[in-house]
């Protein structure tokens, strides 16, 4: 009895958390102007239009660009804290940590604003770096805790062996370590690069007209007024976000089960 | 011998320094130095030709405790994202209840992600795919109009209602992962032995498995709570005027280059959060709870 109605319940909010998405994806093949229901003409027009819009391909560009250029800073700096943390006991180390998660908890429009307020004080244009910068602070704390996470599950005497057997510590690190962990380590890039992809406030802040990223140029397109192109925009940003993020965490998952 | 020692400790201190000094600079310039000079500039004015004034006076405090819009929206964000909170502890705890006790361990994992992983998606996209299900246009009103079940389409987008369904669908991700990972370490031995001594599964849950789980709770609701309050994106795309929160009135202030007034008003939010933080944290231990077993 609690087993079918707990079923059902569960079946429902699976139904609730699908829905949505899936309607985004069905619009965006509907021929007509207008999003409504229901749906006539089914077609890849809106696709078609999508590849013309310079606008939005640009700012996609532009947020390929921040994307990889952020996940790579935001990744190497979370294994360096990574490897502090796991490897080194030293004064302070809890409060590094309150640290690093801190930029996880606290809102979003905080962060930006105070970016916003410190580039202009110290006189940093905002734009492009700016935007990156704001990307690697968001993405720095998720790469940390990835890297913690493989990092304590790595089999230290691998490293012993090799320092027994007359390997320096850059020599264990390069090509012990981190092969070892190199899941992890791709886990954590593919995870930071779809925060970057996706992230909207901080970047609101910190944009100048040149620089406009993918969700940035979506939302003002849907301030003026929605259209399908959007639908098509947000369908393929999907796709690309759930695979990405299937490839994260099967690279991420594999060691541990 | 003691020479060797202090080499190898001034190695692994240079070590540790080389390790720790680049995310360390990063957090203090890009989020400790942009914070506290947020702080300095809540003291600040700004005169009439919108001129930064560094003179420190509460001003901008005064401002916001004299005008009820601002504590009163402050207010009304906690209360939404209290409902919040409400609404995804409701949907997650079922859920992961009927996932751990029903579900062989090999699809766990697998459905568990399958909750998570959308949640990766932008959150504008999700945000605005709402608009496809509960605007006037939208698939509720198709489905009831349909029917005949109603005449007129319901106005639900642009409400508190439908900024609190935003927020709620956004959020779940977060209530989930740490409600499931408590649910799932809980010892089974623990409620055999209640069932054993004659308690029937309403005490078992109330008595055994709540208090077993309530850590997870806990960092369920901090985690959903704490960024709903302060959240932006939700009620700027399905609030309108009736469903604006606190983080609107920064933005607003903000756009209207009155930056020690916006400034003050992310004072005060911060603060409230950090408040938050502080009497759960008297409670229960969070960082516990909510980085798992250390």
């Amino acid at each position: 009895m609690t087993r079918w109605v707990l079923g059902t319940f569960t079946l429902l909010v699976y139904a609730m958390v699908y829905l949505p998405i899936a309607l985004v994806v069905i619009t965006s093949f509907n021929q007509d102007t207008i999003t409504t229901l229901p749906i006539e003409h089914l077609d890849t027009r809106w696709y078609a239009e999508l590849f013309q819009d310079t606008k939005t391909l640009q700012s996609l560009w532009t947020s390929l660009q921040v994307g990889i250029v952020s996940t790579t800073v935001a990744t190497m700096l979370g294994l360096l804290s990574a490897l502090a943390i796991v490897r080194h006991d030293f004064r302070g180390k809890s409060l590094f940590m309150l640290l690093t998660v801190m930029p996880m908890l606290a809102p979003g429009i905080i962060m930006g604003v105070s970016l916003l307020l410190f580039a202009r004080y110290i006189g940093f244009q905002t734009g492009f770096v700016a935007v990156l910068l704001g990307h690697v602070l968001l993405s720095l704390p998720y790469c940390t805790f990835i890297l913690i996470s493989s990092l304590a599950r790595f089999d230290r005497s691998l490293e012993e062996a090799a320092r027994g057997l007359g390997a320096g510590e850059l020599s264990v690190l390069w090509r012990v370590t981190l092969p070892g962990i190199m899941p992890g380590i791709i886990g954590a890039a593919l995870f930071a690069f779809t925060i970057s992809i996706g992230e909207f406030v901080v970047s609101f802040f910190l944009t100048s007209a040149g620089t406009t990223t993918l969700p940035i140029r979506i939302y003002s397109i849907v301030k003026v007024g929605i259209t399908p192109e959007i639908n098509a925009v947000s369908t393929l940003i999907l796709v690309a976000t759930l695979l990405l993020s299937a490839t994260a965490l099967s690279l991420t998952w594999s060691k541990r089960n | 011998m003691e020479t060797a020692i202090a080499l190898r400790r001034a190695g692994t201190h240079g070590q540790l320094a080389c390790l720790l000094l680049p995310p360390l600079l990063t957090l203090l310039i890009l989020f400790v130095a942009p914070i506290s000079l947020m702080a300095v500039y809540g003291f600040w004015a700004i005169d009439e030709n919108y001129l930064i004034q560094p003179s420190l006076q509460l001003t901008q405090y005064e401002k916001i405790a004299g005008d009820p819009l601002y504590l009163g929206t402050l207010a009304s964000s906690a209360g939404m994202a209290l409902l919040t909170t409400i609404g995804s502890l409701a949907l997650a705890l079922p859920l992961a209840y009927y996932i751990v006790r029903f579900v062989s361990p090999r699809w766990r994992v697998l459905l568990v992600l399958a909750l998570i992983v959308p949640g990766w998606v932008s959150v504008l996209i999700r945000t605005y795919s709402w608009n496809l299900v509960i605007g006037e246009a939208g698939l509720m009103n198709w489905l009831l109009m349909s029917a005949g079940v109603i005449d007129e389409p319901i106005k639900l987008l642009f409400t508190k209602t439908s900024v609190i369904i935003g927020l709620i669908y956004i959020y779940l991700p977060y209530m989930l992962v740490p409600i499931y990972a408590s649910i799932e370490r809980l010892d089974n031995s623990v409620l055999e032995a209640a069932e054993n001594l004659g308690a029937d599964p309403f005490r078992r849950f109330i008595y055994v498995t709540l208090p077993l789980i309530a850590p997870g709770i806990v960092a369920g609701c901090v985690i959903t709570f704490i960024p709903a309050v302060g959240e932006y994106v939700v009620p700027n795309m399905l609030g309108g005027l009736k469903g604006m929160m606190y983080g609107n009135l920064i933005t607003t202030a903000f756009s209207n280059f009155d930056w020690p007034f916006g400034a003050a008003l992310s004072m005060v939010l911060l603060a409230s959060i950090l408040a938050c933080l502080l009497i759960v944290g008297r409670f229960l231990d969070v960082n516990r709870s909510m980085l798992g077993h250390e």
